[in-house]
């Protein structure tokens, strides 16, 4: 009796193999071709090129001649008297009397108006006559007309691009922001390319007014896909995630792509520095304002910027000197006379008493100068010498939004100053939540850490830092001395020899070895890298002296006379030197010279245990 | 008696033929066959859509060009009211359509193959001087790449190799810098320096500032602009970079890192700093890409064969008359197909909705897709179910309900396809095509199998529907088999060899494997399907005489001329004008059967056991009005009951009551007798009970339990319901041990009287015994089921079948 089991068997055995195939199907052809280029192969694969021919011409284009009669013109019936013209067919002639209009339009030429009503008459269908008679009367101030007529061209054409967002701006410019927001967006829709770029810039630049920074922020990116040119746009952008609080990093990007854009706008250096030092980065807010007074040396605005930054950073002379400068040439005498109280303060870090108590009274403080001059008091107060413990609630002290970090910071170095490490590690800790990215503030947390004697916590912070300046040499060094307080002697040895092989040349480095080299008593380094380090210093009595040191222990007892003898030159007083001079007299068997030394330390220490039993010998 | 052939001696002719096949055709077989490997390809698509606001329109273009590693095999261009002009030149396949207000949208699509190009560039190669006149257009600066601007020069200062004056190291310094620019999603046009300034760009910004840096050392450059066609719609184009090496435009990707190469799925369009798209202002021009790659056969391209005359080509020939590819090869794979439906039908024993209506939706399905065509084909199928039920409740008739159906799906259909982007992808054709129809009368078959409470039957042929239609467009989709059959024709002769194997195939279905397992396990030769088919029925039963036993009351008539016992007709009718006559039977009887003159398995039957109230009353209590009657006798009139579907007759008989026996057995409906005649002899013979679960009939699939009966005593053996061996009857808990047919001997008699009436060689005879008549017989099936094997525990008496007339009783 016949069953399917073999017939289903085979079928299925079939099926499966078709499958196989088709899944795992061979091309017919090989899939790289690989072709050699060298100077002796000869291969026939090169492309081979059709004839240049021309395109034809294009609908709705001027030829030479006719743009030329549009340039040269200087009305309407120039053009209509010429001959270039009146040889033309009626669509043709439409064109070069609307490229007029376009020109004296662009050219904001009185006569647009009137030339758009001219042909708008003849043509009163014309859609392309009505839109450019919309832009003359935007031109001439004709708010209301522009916009009648520019929504009249949507009516009839509803994608025109240019009439949608040229309403849309009329609507912002009359303060109608949310009709504006509106109508731009339908005009970002129906629009392409740089029209569409600009309607949604526009957006953004509404909602940014109305401090809407997240919907700013989305319309302005998009924007920016369409037209990544435009420098305004990258400015509003990043200005737009710097209110909005965004990553450092990420607003620092398109501050510098908008500079970038624009490398001749101060202004651009200048938002950026402004940025840059609010955000605590004194050193590259220093370069930008540099930069923006570059090309602007008489904007006021980053002199002043710059200042700050000088003075944030620990260049208070420089800072001194800039205020000076601005007390000169401020334009207001009230911003004068505080340029002259800052120069003055930020040398002193104390304010006259006296004289702002003057100021105060003699003169109502302009609304401008408020948060420079609470700023000012903050710090006065904060360094105030008279009290340990600064009266942080005093009336004075305030929180200012755009100087929050620097207020802050202050308040950091106020409170190291005053040994309040516990409040600087609070303060420092608020800094961080929004500028964890700032080698500086991660460092000043570290040390703060450090002077606890927190040094585990204190490592995690200068690893940040170094994370992100990896070459800065005093963090790497600071590293190094980390491991050392937390006793990894071993680790910290094998740190500096390879920073040493990194930084041969450094003398920080060569400083920190030979100090690790004398506590590890390796004396036979240690006396190389001092005789480096006195190559490089030598006035430093300390390395005179662990050079002789290190020397007397590896026996060079002549090189070690040497250095001590330098060594007294410059220190006379210097006890264990002169012990150590003594000794090696001794052991090189001038007694005289031994007791002589011996004595003379006596004189200055008559308890000197060493000196005593040298002077019986 | 001329010797007949036996299966091997014919096998061996075929074979022989095949080999004569083969050697005429052996010169070109190999050739042949290395045509049916696919070649890969790429589908290229693009769709513009646009508002032309009353105006004239225009909209430019770059379309494929063909070139040494690039071929168009294929294109087409779809593009109404519109006029197109083409013109080649050196920055590519440059076209223009003008069109006027009426214009919407152009489609261009293309069938391509590219190659992917590696160059190796020695490193000893000097930038060599070259006439700069002849090469001014890809050296000089342009608005968009500078070149001698210091922030260029500081640019290459801060990246130029050690040895400058070698291109290879040259061109990596400038693509290594390139490439590392931050990738960002810019639409708009970038420069080469914005690229620079911002430290980022896309793919044109990365491709503009290589050429400026490539031409500040005097390497010509040109930018070229395609698609890149990875599977998907994309509205994205890209740029690269071509620098000219010893005579060579090498390609650069610096947004992508493809040095000095370039895959084989980047399409080239244009060369040249250009914009892809030009158009007329302001008409909401609207875009896209369909790409993927796709595999073909080369055998439907002779573009892509070498010597393509030389071999005779079926799709070739079949193209010449203009007929798309998927109706080529859906033609060519229809006799495939249909060997696949057999096999699964016939071996296999697969059950679907129509014998080849699996094929016709596998064909719609090559249009749609197979995800949308059985998504489409289940969603038409449920609608059409709830509008026939919903119609079927209204009472509508049959035809009108089955056309008033088809209009619901069409309306649904149309509005689908306008509200979703599908019309983009689908060949609206395929609405005509799509055997919408076909559909309906699927629909209308569920709802008979669903009415009936077969839900069994509606999954195992829903299932069965939905295999065939997979196997039967993965086979129209084979890319070997469509080249198989272009190329090798003889393959047609091959598959008819098979369907003819497969048609005189005696064997056990592999469902049947299942069904029977038991009996096969103990050994039986049971009988299957096609055994019966075959060997019984075709065999034993002349057509006319199958024809004459499908009609119950020309049965009834030669059964009543030869005496022997059947239920009386009351009443018949066979036009609806008629059917208002059967109102005499339904006011003057109040216990009457209405039936279907050509119905099977109890459908359509409608026993009426009390009149009460105007209303009648079945024995399981539902209840139906005159009119209501008279609906059901119009439904059975247009054919809803009959096994063809084609229109039939009603008729009424006396409601029977059945022996006190059977009765007090079954209380539930009408118990019978199935007796199984073979060549004038009493093979088997079963007592079908009704059940609650069964609704009352005699149906085992519907739940009816089977009871097998000794054929020389009438004693009821075992009894099953659905394989489950029972002891007695679950509605009335009458046991089933030591029963016996009331009047066997009768019954008996009358079955072969039957076989002697109606001469079928195979038949089944259904007697009923009503407790004053007797036996009496209700119908005489000449294709009786096989079921009766498993009741009965062993196989019909296949000696019986097989008998010659000399051995025959």
């Amino acid at each position: 009796m016949k069953n399917a089991l073999v017939p289903v068997f085979f079928f299925s055995l079939f099926g499966i193999s078709l499958t196989w195939l088709e899944l795992n199907i061979f091309a017919t052809s090989s899939s790289v071709k690989n072709i050699n280029i060298s100077t002796d192969a000869v291969d026939s694969f090169a492309a081979s090129e059709p004839e240049k021919t021309s395109f034809p011409k294009q609908l709705g284009e001027l030829s030479k001649l006719e743009t030329l009669l549009v340039d040269k013109s200087e009305s309407l019936i120039d053009i209509q008297k010429s001959k270039v013209y009146k040889s033309k067919r009626v669509e043709q002639k439409h064109l070069i009397e609307r490229s007029f209009l376009k020109k004296l339009i662009v050219n904001d030429d009185e006569k647009s108006l009137l030339v758009a009503k001219q042909l708008s008459a003849l043509s009163p269908s014309d859609l392309g006559l009505v839109f450019y008679s919309a832009l003359a009367e935007s031109r001439h101030g004709e708010r209301e007309k522009a916009i009648e007529l520019y929504r009249r061209v949507l009516l009839l054409n509803p994608g025109h691009q240019s009439s949608a967002v040229n309403l849309g701006l009329l609507y912002k410019k009359a303060g109608q922001l949310e009709l504006a927001i509106e109508q731009l967006k339908s005009a970002a829709d129906i629009s392409s390319g740089s029209k569409k770029a600009k309607a949604l810039a526009s957006v953004g630049a509404i909602y940014f007014k109305q401090e809407r920074f997240k919907e700013a922020i989305d319309n302005l990116q998009l924007s920016i896909q369409y037209r990544p040119d435009h420098a305004r746009s990258w400015l509003m952008l990043a200005e737009s995630m710097a209110l909005a609080k965004y990553p450092y990093l990420q607003v620092e990007t398109a501050f510098i792509r908008a500079t970038k854009l624009a490398p001749s706008e101060y202004k651009y250096h200048q938002k950026l520095a402004e940025y840059q030092l609010n955000s605590l980065f004194f050193d590259k807010a220093l370069s930008n304002y540099k930069a923006a007074i570059e090309l602007a040396p008489f904007e006021i605005k980053s002199h002043r910027g710059m200042a700050w930054a000088l003075f944030e950073s620990g260049q208070n002379e420089q800072a001194s000197r800039k205020w000076k400068w601005l007390s000169k040439h401020e334009k207001s005498r009230s911003r004068r006379e505080y340029a002259n109280i800052f120069s003055q303060f930020v040398v002193a870090n104390k304010l006259q008493q006296q004289t702002l108590a003057k100021i105060i009274t003699n003169q109502p403080l302009p609304k401008s100068l408020q948060s420079d001059y609470e700023y000012l008091m903050l710090i006065d107060t904060l360094y105030s010498s008279a009290e340990k413990q600064p009266n942080w609630d005093g009336t004075l002290i305030l929180e200012f939004n755009e100087r929050s970090n620097r207020s802050l910071l202050q308040r950091v170095r106020s409170a190291l100053f005053h040994e309040n490490y516990k409040l600087a590690q609070s303060k420092l800790e608020i800094l961080l939540k929004t500028l964890s990215n700032n080698a500086e503030v991660q460092l000043t947390m570290a040390k703060t850490l450090g002077l606890q004697g927190l040094h585990q916590s204190a490592r995690s912070y200068l690893s940040n830092a170094l994370k992100l300046e990896p070459e800065n040499v005093e963090l790497n060094l600071l590293m190094v001395q980390n491991t050392i307080d937390r006793q990894q002697i071993n680790e910290a040895v094998e740190q500096l020899n390879s920073l040493m092989q990194r930084y041969p040349d450094s003398f920080e480095v060569k400083d920190l070895t030979a100090e690790l080299a004398w506590r590890n008593k390796d004396w036979k380094i240690a006396a190389k890298l001092y005789k480096d380090l006195l190559a490089a210093d030598g006035e430093n009595t300390n390395y005179y002296y662990r050079h002789a040191f290190t020397a007397y222990q590896k026996g060079e007892l002549n090189s070690a006379k040497s250095s001590l003898i330098e060594l007294l030159d410059r220190k006379v007083n210097h006890l264990p030197g002169r012990s150590l001079l003594a000794q090696v007299y001794c052991l090189q068997g001038e007694k005289q010279k031994c007791q002589f030394e011996a004595r003379k330390i006596l004189k200055f220490d008559s308890s000197h245990q060493v000196a005593q039993e040298l002077v019986k010998l | 008696m001329q010797a007949r052939l036996t299966f091997k001696q014919k096998l061996l002719l075929f074979l022989a033929f095949l080999l004569l096949c083969v050697l005429s055709w052996h010169n070109s077989a190999l050739e042949r066959f290395l045509q049916i490997n696919p070649t890969p390809t790429f589908s290229y698509q693009l769709s513009m859509e646009f508002k032309p606001n009353d105006k004239d329109v225009f909209v430019a273009t770059f379309l494929p060009i063909d070139n040494p590693r690039q071929k168009v095999i294929e294109e087409t261009v779809a593009a109404d009211n519109m006029a197109l002009q083409r013109e080649l030149s050196e920055q590519g396949d440059a076209v223009r359509w003008d069109g006027d207000k009426f214009a919407k949208r152009i489609h261009y699509q293309a069938l391509l193959q590219n190659k992917a190009v590696k160059y190796q560039i020695d490193n000893q190669i000097s930038i060599e001087s070259i006439d700069r006149e002849l090469f001014q257009s890809t050296l000089s600066e342009t608005d968009a790449i500078a070149v001698n601007h210091p922030e260029i020069r500081e640019a290459w200062q801060s990246i130029k190799p050690a040895s400058d004056k070698y291109m290879l190291p040259v061109l990596q310094a400038i693509f290594d810098y390139t490439q590392e620019l931050e990738t960002l999603p810019f639409k708009g046009f970038t420069s080469s320096l914005t690229a620079l300034r911002l430290g980022a760009a896309s793919c044109n910004g990365k491709s503009r500032l290589f050429a400026s840096l490539a031409r500040l050392n005097g390497i010509p450059t040109r930018l070229v602009g395609g698609v890149i066609m990875n599977a998907g719609k994309k509205k994205t184009s890209h740029q690269w970079v071509e620098a000219y090496v010893l005579g060579r435009w090498v390609p650069f990707d610096p947004t992508n890192g493809y040095f000095a190469e370039i895959p084989a799925h980047y399409l080239e369009l244009y060369r040249g700093d250009l914009a892809l798209f030009r158009h007329s202002p302001n008409i909401q021009f609207d875009y896209q890409f369909i790409t993927k790659d796709k595999y073909v056969s080369p055998t439907y391209h002779p573009e892509l064969i070498d010597n393509s005359g030389q071999n005779f080509n079926l799709a070739i020939e079949l193209k010449s008359f203009k007929l798309p590819d998927n109706v080529i090869t859906s033609f060519l794979l229809f006799p495939f197909c249909a060997s696949v439906i057999t096999f699964m039908r016939n071996v296999v024993g697969l059950q679907t909705f129509g014998v080849f209506v699996p094929l016709l939706l596998a064909v719609a399905c090559t249009y749609t897709g197979v995800y949308i065509g059985l998504t489409g084909i289940s969603l038409i199928v449920v609608l059409a179910f709830v509008s026939l039920k919903l119609m079927e409740k209204a009472r509508v008739l049959k035809v009108p309900r089955l056309s008033a159906t088809i209009s619901v799906i069409t309306i649904a259909m149309l509005a689908w396809i306008f509200v979703s982007d599908i019309h983009r992808e689908v060949n609206l054709a395929v609405v005509a095509l799509l055997p919408v129809v076909i559909i309906s009368f699927l629909a209308e078959k569920l709802l008979q199998l669903s009415s009936e409470g077969d839900w069994l039957g509606v999954v195992t042929k829903t299932f069965g529907t939905l295999v065939v239609v997979v196997l039967c467009y993965a086979s129209i989709q084979s890319i070997y088999l469509q080249g198989l059959f272009a190329v090798f024709p003889e393959m047609f002769l091959i598959v008819l060899f098979f369907q003819i194997l497969i048609g005189r195939w005696n064997g056990i279905r592999l469902s049947e494997q299942f069904r029977f397992k038991s009996l096969l396990a103990k050994g039986e030769q049971v009988i299957g399907i096609n055994e019966r088919n075959r060997e019984a029925v075709y065999r034993l039963n002349k057509p006319e005489l199958l024809l004459l036993a499908s009609d119950k009351l020309k049965t009834k008539a030669v059964l009543s001329k030869h005496k022997i016992p059947a239920p009386e007709t009351l009443a018949s009718c066979s036009q609806v004008s008629q059917v208002k006559t059967l109102v005499e039977i339904f006011e003057t009887q109040s216990q009457f059967v209405i039936k279907p003159n050509m119905g099977s398995q109890g459908n359509g039957i409608i026993v009426i056991s009390k009149v009460e109230d105007g209303r009648f009353y079945t024995p399981g209590g539902n209840g139906f009005s005159c009119d209501e009657l008279l609906a059901h006798s119009q439904d059975i009139l247009c054919g809803t009951f009959s096994q063809n579907g084609d229109i039939d007759q009603v008729y009424i008989e006396p409601m029977i009551r059945q022996h006190d026996v059977l009765q007090l057995l079954a209380p539930s409906g009408l118990a019978d007798i199935r007796v199984i005649v073979i060549n004038n002899q009493i093979a088997a013979a079963m007592l079908r009970l009704p059940t609650e679960k069964s609704n009352g009939k005699a149906n085992l699939h519907q739940g009816a339990i089977g009871v097998s009966v000794d054929i020389e005593t009438g004693r009821l053996n075992k009894a099953t319901q659905k394989g489950k061996t029972l002891d007695w009857h679950p509605d009335s808990q009458v046991a089933f041990a030591g029963l016996v047919i009331p009047d066997w001997n009768k019954v008996r008699k009358i079955s072969l009287a039957c076989a002697q009436a109606i001469p079928l060689g195979y038949l089944g005879v259904d007697i009923c015994i009503d407790r004053t008549q007797g036996p009496l017989v209700l119908e005489v099936n000449g294709r009786p089921g096989l079921e009766i094997q498993n009741i009965q525990g062993k196989s019909i008496e296949r000696s019986l079948i097989y008998q010659t007339a000399e051995t025959a009783l």
